[in-house]
């Protein structure tokens, strides 16, 4: 698997009078893990949301190499490689985990209606062979042996790991993560930050969102803090770190 | 076949018919069900399928197979014409665009005379419905929703139902996806009005007003549609029971209407759920959390 | 030109009455977030209702009155029986509109039942029969009175919405239900008042168009849910002012229809208006802002 290149060219998104993304540029380059990061509000969820297509941007552009993800609708936008997981589990609770990883593949089924309808051997064949990708991934997120429980019955730290299991079911050359560690422990946040890494090294490109600073800077080659819709810093997590601008967004103004 | 069996069968022909007609319906609908789509155009398309069919036995002389495909193809096309525009908007446009579309198909059924026999409808036709030919239809849906639910597609269609933003995003084309089911459910609905109309004898317009819809739609949401067998428990159980009654129209009226009251209370998911235990009683927070969270339509 | 000016009349005491109606189709949906598909009977039991009181001898205008409360009462009814109980399951919200289509056969059932199925007549009154020719144009007493009592029920309802502490709950209600429990709107109360007025307004609807047309039948909500799905999409759903400019323009469209096109296809105009306006413009004629509640 080889990761792409994510470029974000200016990008702003109004709703009706709340601005949520000003004006924003960024490159998450090929392989890497490119961490997002900003008080909450600052337009991170929205620009994962304009990324994958959920909303229209209102101005900028979007490249993932040389192809422009703006204007595509969100299928289209997967289909290209982008995956993602949801800051509030968007799991289908009362399904198996496997089915709900399952749903990750979709793109990869070559069958067409007919052959399905007509139970072709080929489509038995290759949902097997799916089904067979999906439950390695479980285990590679550390989770192989839930494969058959129903997804809602599962603790928070073990969904999440399922989100993660589902997009990378689709075979993504971007995997988009918005807030993994949101309500994870710390045993379970050092275990998600080996997870992330693990990932890294097999080539995919990551954008990673998250409010824990200590787990970005494990994990990230490059930070992009926002605040207020545009961004106001960038460099590696040791120069973020320092950044008088960032401390300023996250810890308030002194004489405020 | 034994004597009594035979004797059974002619008794109740009727009745065995019409349930596997409306159990046909069902599951028309039920495949605009499964993706969320709350169609209340099953009248029309019935309608659609009925007055083409019939114009082409009785005026053209054509023969009745070439009849019904007509039916579910012009049943399908409209479909696709309703489909099209409104599939893009919220489900709330859907349902009112699918019942503006049912009026209008009964309204315009009402005053093309020369076509329909406007208030008086069509008397005289052939009687050309076998019920082998209902049960075949009926079984060939089901043997298809069957595999359909069972393959990735299915797979996808779930997702869409419960929550379409996921759907999408794991590349799920949700509106070709809705488009389809909309189109194969006014396929099987016309080709059921075809049926309908060489069953009884007569067509006219009040067979296929909004009452043919509502009816349509409790059959799989008293059997429940997470189930294969719901809307076919559901079309029997709603055809059967007013008859053994013997109830009046108006009496049938309230009761369906009370019995779809009680399900939609107190079986949200169909009559066919008190079959299974309740399962994760307890946890159900990732449901809800799925539930509240904030939809987008793009 | 006399033509057009009948026409206009004719339009606007029809309109109003589409009106009145489609205030309450959108004033719940505005709360609910669901199509109340039970409108239709509530308007039916109120022309009932109406009826039997002007044949007990009530004067016209107690008649309405009773028809008004009658819905109201009936509004709140099917929130209690049906609504509430679903509100309390939380489960999907087409649940809501497929238990509105039930509750709307049981009340039709329960009327054919009760009045039996034969179209009935208001008794004739002497007073509202007066008519008088201005240029050609006939104006009737009756489509005065309707007009007028129109107008004061959208007075109303615009006074009970802008101005009253349950106006006021209502509106929170529909701009957010999570919103009014923080700010401490009791929302049972809050919805079941909506019900209230959606059925007093539907109740009065049936009063008003039974008159007009003088047909009363079981079967009329069915005719009137249509207008009113079509008037709430002209108006954009959950628009009360847009219901109202939907109402008088729906009136006049199927008049100039009668009039000018053809009488047999009046009832396919409307229907032919929806899909129009959801091609062109499905947020309603009369938004300024997009729909953002998806």
């Amino acid at each position: 698997m080889t990761g792409a290149t994510l470029e974000v060219r200016r990008i702003a998104r109004r709703f009706q009078h709340i601005v949520a993304v000003d004006n924003i540029s960024f490159v998450a380059r090929a392989g890497h893990v490119t961490g997002l990061i900003g008080p909450n509000g600052s337009g991170k969820t929205t620009t994962m949301n304009l990324i994958t297509g959920l909303y229209p941007t209102d101005a900028g552009s979007i490249l993932l190499d040389d192809t422009t993800l703006t204007g595509l609708r969100p299928h289209r936008i997967a289909a290209l490689g982008v995956a993602r997981t949801f800051q509030n589990i968007r799991l289908l609770a009362d399904q198996t985990v496997l089915s709900n990883v399952m749903l990750g593949t979709h793109r990869g089924h070559r069958q067409n209606l007919l052959a399905v309808l007509a139970r072709w051997p080929g489509a038995a064949a290759e949902e097997r062979a799916l089904q067979a990708r999906c439950r390695e991934l479980l285990d590679e997120v550390g989770i192989g042996h839930l494969a058959d429980a129903a997804a809602g019955d599962l603790s928070y730290g073990d969904r999440r790991r399922v989100e993660i299991a589902r997009a990378l079911a689709s075979a993504p050359r971007l995997l988009l993560l918005d807030e993994p560690a949101a309500g994870m422990n710390h045993a379970e946040k050092a275990r998600l930050g080996d997870l992330i890494l693990q990932i890294r090294q097999s080539g995919i490109t990551v954008l990673l969102i998250e409010h824990d600073i200590d787990l970005v800077s494990k994990v990230s080659d490059h930070v992009v803090v926002l605040n207020f819709g545009c961004e106001i810093a960038e460099g590696t997590p040791a120069e973020i770190r320092r950044d008088p601008a960032v401390i300023e967004a996250y810890l308030g103004r002194e004489d405020a | 076949m034994t004597a009594a069996a035979a004797q059974f069968l002619a008794s109740y022909s009727n009745i065995i018919d019409l349930c596997l007609l409306n159990a046909l319906v069902a599951y028309g609908l039920y495949l605009a069900l499964s993706a969320n789509m709350f169609s209340l155009a099953t009248g029309g398309f019935m309608a659609l399928g009925a007055y083409c069919s019939v114009y082409l036995t009785m005026e053209m002389s054509q023969p009745f197979a070439l009849a019904v495909l007509a039916g579910a193809v012009l049943g399908a096309a409209a479909a696709t014409l309703i489909g099209l525009p409104v599939l893009r908007l919220r489900g709330d446009y859907f349902m009112l665009a699918t019942f503006a579309f049912t009026e209008v198909i009964r309204v315009v059924a009402l005053n093309w005379d020369d076509l329909t026999g406007g208030a008086l409808g069509i008397v005289n036709i052939p009687r050309d419905t076998q019920t082998w030919h209902l049960a075949l239809a009926l079984v060939v849906v089901i043997y298809l929703v069957h595999t359909l639910r069972g393959s990735y597609l299915g797979r996808a269609i779930a997702a869409i139902k419960q929550d379409d933003v996921v759907a999408q995003t794991m590349g799920v084309d949700v509106f070709t996806v809705r488009l389809s089911l909309f189109v194969a459910s006014g396929f099987i609905c016309g080709a059921a009005g075809a049926l309908a109309a060489h069953l009884n004898y007569f067509v006219g317009p009040g067979d296929f007003g909004l009452v043919r819809s509502v009816d349509a739609l409790s059959y799989p949401i008293l059997g429940g549609v997470n189930a294969l067998a719901g809307p076919l428990v559901g079309a029997v159980f709603t055809t059967i029971l007013p008859e053994a009654l013997r109830f009046s129209s108006q009496l049938r009226e309230i009761l369906l209407g009370a019995l779809v009251l009680a399900v939609v209370l107190y079986l949200p998911d169909g009559a066919l759920s008190v079959l299974k235990p309740r399962r994760r009683a307890g946890n159900s927070g990732g449901g809800k959390a799925t539930a509240a969270a904030p939809r987008v339509s793009p | 030109m006399s033509t057009f000016f009948q026409q206009v009349v004719n339009g606007i005491s029809l309109g109003s009455t589409y009106a009145v109606f489609a205030m309450g189709c959108t004033l719940i949906f505005g709360v609910l977030n669901i199509v109340n598909m039970a409108q239709g009977a509530l308007f039916m039991g109120g022309a009932y209702l109406g009826l039997e009181a002007a044949r007990l001898g009530l004067p016209a205008p107690l008649a309405l009155v009773v028809a008004l409360l009658g819905g109201g009462v009936l509004g709140v009814l099917s929130d209690l029986i049906v609504f509430r109980t679903l509100r309390a399951r939380g489960g999907h919200r087409w649940m809501g509109l497929v238990a509105s289509l039930a509750l709307a056969r049981v009340m039709v059932g329960l009327a054919q039942e009760i009045f039996g199925t034969q179209v009935q007549r208001y008794p004739p009154s002497a007073f509202l029969s007066i008519a008088w020719e201005i240029g050609g144009v006939r104006i009737q007493l009756l489509q005065v009175v309707i007009v007028v009592v129109s107008v004061v029920l959208m007075a109303l309802l615009a006074i009970t919405l802008q101005r009253s502490s349950t106006g006021r709950a209502i509106r929170t209600v529909a701009f957010s239900e999570d919103v009014a429990r923080i700010v401490g709107v009791p929302v049972g109360r809050t919805i079941m008042a909506t019900f209230f007025l959606a059925g007093a307004l539907a109740g009065a609807a049936g009063m008003l168009l039974g008159n007009l047309f003088n047909v009363v039948s079981p079967f009329m909500g069915d005719q009137m849910l249509v207008k009113g799905l079509t008037v709430i999409i002209l108006g954009g759903l959950g628009n009360v002012p847009g219901a109202v400019a939907g109402g008088f323009l729906l009136g006049l469209i199927e008049v100039f229809s009668v009039a000018y096109v053809s009488s047999s296809f009046r009832d396919a105009i409307g229907f032919g208006l929806i899909f129009l306006i959801l091609l062109v413009k499905p947020t309603g004629l009369f938004s300024r802002v997009e729909d953002r509640r998806a």
